[in-house]
C-alpha cells in the first residue's frame, strides 16, 4: 500500500490541513517597511531596435565586433611597453574588481579585503570635515528595523586600508544594526570616496551580494554644509541621496 | 489579478501594491508554511518576500505573471530562511515511539506525525516542488517555469521527494517490523 500514488494522495491530504490565512503581523510589518523602501530602478534597454534596416544592422554588428576586438587587444597586451611611458590614471574613478576578488564573505560590517589590490581612484581625498560622518539613505531603506547607513571614512580607516592600502578615503553602505546572515536583500557596498569637481564621488568597488552593481559610480552634490548629499543622476545600483544622521 | 494594480505598483504606487499584497498574502503564507513547516519562519519568509517584491516589481516585465513571479520570490525567501535555520539547528534523528501496527506502512502513511517527520527530511527544493505541485495544483511544467528550472529538474525533484518520503516512512516502520525494537 505504500505505492507512490497512495503516498501522494496521503501527502496531498496532509498538506491541505495547514493554515490557509496569513497572520496580520508579517503583512503589516512588510507594508510598514515598504512605506520607507524605494524601488529598484530599471534600465530600459530594448532588445532590438525597431525598423532597423539590414545595412544599419550589418553596420551595427561590425561596430560591435570592432569594439570587441579592441577590448580584447587592450586586455591581452603587455601592461607596459619597452621604453614607453607608463600608463596614466584614467579620469573616471570606476574600477573593475577581478573575479577572484568578488564574493568573499557574507556581507556584514566585516572589513573586506579584495583578493588583489584595487587600483588607485582618481580625484582628491575627502576633506577632513566629511570624514567620519554618517548618513541614512534618502529615501530611507528600512528592513526588519534595520536601515542602510553610509559612512565616509579616512584613508587610515580599516575598511579603506583593506581596499586601498591607506592610499584613498573610502565609504561603506551597511545595514545598521548589522544584518542577519542569510537575508535576501543586502546591498551592502564599499569602495572609494573621492572629491571630483567639488562633488563627492563614490565607486561601488566591493558589492558581494550584488555583483552586477560592481563598478557603478555615483556623484553627489554636497549641500547644507555636508548634511545632505544629493545624487546627480545616480546610476542604478547606487543611491538617490543621503541625509546626515543626528 | 488586476493588472492595472500591478502596473500602478510598478510605477511606485504603494497603495496599489498594498491591495495586491492583501490579495496574495494568504496563498503565499500557506505555501511558505508548507515548505518550511514552521509558522515563525514562514512569517519571516513572507515578510521578506513582500518587501523584496516591492523593490523588484519595476523589473517585472509581464504583469500577467505577477502571481507566479511573487511566488518565485517567496520560494527563494523560503530557501534563505531554511539556510539560516540550518546554521542554528542541530540535525536531530527523530526516533519513532510507536503507532505501527502493520509492516506494510499503510498505517504509517496515514500517520500525520510520520508524514511531518518524513517531509522535514526532504531538501527544501524538493519540498518546494512537492508543495507547488500537490498543494497549489500546478502542473510540473508550470512549477518549472515558476522556479525557473528545467522541466526535467522539476520532475526529478518531485520523483526524489516521493522516493524520500517513501524511504523515510519505510525506515520508521522497519524497526517495528523486525521485532518491535526501536532504532
Amino acid at each position: 500500500m505504500t505505492d507512490d500514488r497512495s503516498l501522494e494522495r496521503a501527502a496531498r491530504s496532509w498538506l491541505e490541513e495547514g493554515p490557509t490565512r496569513a497572520p496580520d503581523r508579517p503583512v503589516e510589518a512588510a507594508l510598514r517597511a515598504i512605506e520607507s523602501t524605494s524601488q529598484e530602478r530599471v534600465l530600459r534597454i530594448p532588445w532590438r531596435l525597431p525598423r532597423m534596416n539590414p545595412i544599419t544592422r550589418v553596420a551595427g554588428a561590425a561596430l560591435i565586433a570592432v569594439i570587441a576586438v579592441g577590448v580584447v587587444f587592450l586586455a591581452v597586451r603587455p601592461s607596459s611597453g619597452v621604453g614607453g611611458p607608463s600608463p596614466q590614471p584614467t579620469a573616471t574613478p570606476s574600477v573593475t574588481v577581478p573575479a577572484s576578488a568578488r564574493p568573499i564573505v557574507e556581507p556584514t560590517d566585516a572589513v573586506l579585503v579584495p583578493a588583489t589590490q584595487l587600483p588607485d581612484p582618481s580625484g582628491a581625498a575627502l576633506p577632513s570635515d566629511l570624514i567620519g560622518r554618517t548618513y541614512r539613505v534618502n529615501p530611507a531603506e528600512i528592513l526588519n528595523n534595520r536601515q542602510l547607513v553610509l559612512t565616509l571614512r579616512g584613508a587610515d580607516d580599516a575598511h579603506c586600508t583593506a581596499m586601498f592600502g591607506g592610499r584613498s578615503t573610502c565609504f561603506t553602505v551597511l545595514w545598521d544594526p548589522v544584518k542577519v546572515l542569510g537575508s535576501t536583500t543586502d546591498p551592502a557596498a564599499r569602495g572609494s570616496a573621492r572629491m571630483v569637481g567639488g562633488n563627492l564621488v563614490i565607486s561601488m568597488d566591493l558589492v558581494p551580494s550584488d555583483l552586477p552593481c560592481v563598478g557603478n559610480v555615483a556623484t553627489y552634490a554636497i549641500d547644507d554644509a555636508g548634511a545632505t548629499l544629493r545624487g546627480i543622476d545616480p546610476p542604478a545600483c547606487t543611491f538617490p541621496g543621503f541625509v546626515e544622521l543626528p | 489579478m488586476d493588472q492595472t494594480l500591478v502596473a500602478q505598483a510598478r510605477q511606485g504606487d504603494r497603495e496599489a501594491f498594498a491591495v495586491l499584497v492583501h490579495q496574495v498574502s494568504d496563498s503565499l503564507y500557506a505555501v511558505a508554511f508548507r515548505i518550511l513547516r514552521d509558522s515563525g519562519r514562514a512569517e519571516d519568509a513572507l515578510q521578506n518576500a513582500l518587501v523584496l517584491a516591492w523593490r523588484r516589481i519595476p523589473r517585472l516585465r509581464d504583469p500577467e505573471r505577477f502571481e507566479a513571479w511573487i511566488h518565485r520570490i517567496l520560494v527563494h525567501a523560503c530557501y534563505d530562511e531554511s539556510r539560516r535555520a540550518r546554521q542554528w539547528t542541530a540535525s536531530v534523528r527523530v526516533v519513532s515511539v510507536g503507532g505501527h501496527s502493520t509492516p506494510d506502512g499503510t498505517h504509517a502513511v496515514a500517520d500525520r506525525d510520520e508524514l511531518e517527520r518524513a517531509f522535514r527530511r526532504l531538501s527544501v527544493d524538493q519540498r518546494a516542488v512537492f508543495v507547488l505541485h500537490h498543494y497549489l495544483g500546478l502542473p510540473l511544467v508550470e512549477v518549472a517555469e515558476l522556479l525557473e528550472i528545467p522541466a526535467g529538474t522539476a520532475r526529478s525533484r518531485l520523483h526524489y521527494a516521493i522516493a524520500g518520503l517513501r524511504d523515510a516512512l519505510t525506515a520508521d516502520a522497519e524497526p517495528i517490523a523486525h521485532g518491535g525494537r526501536l532504532a
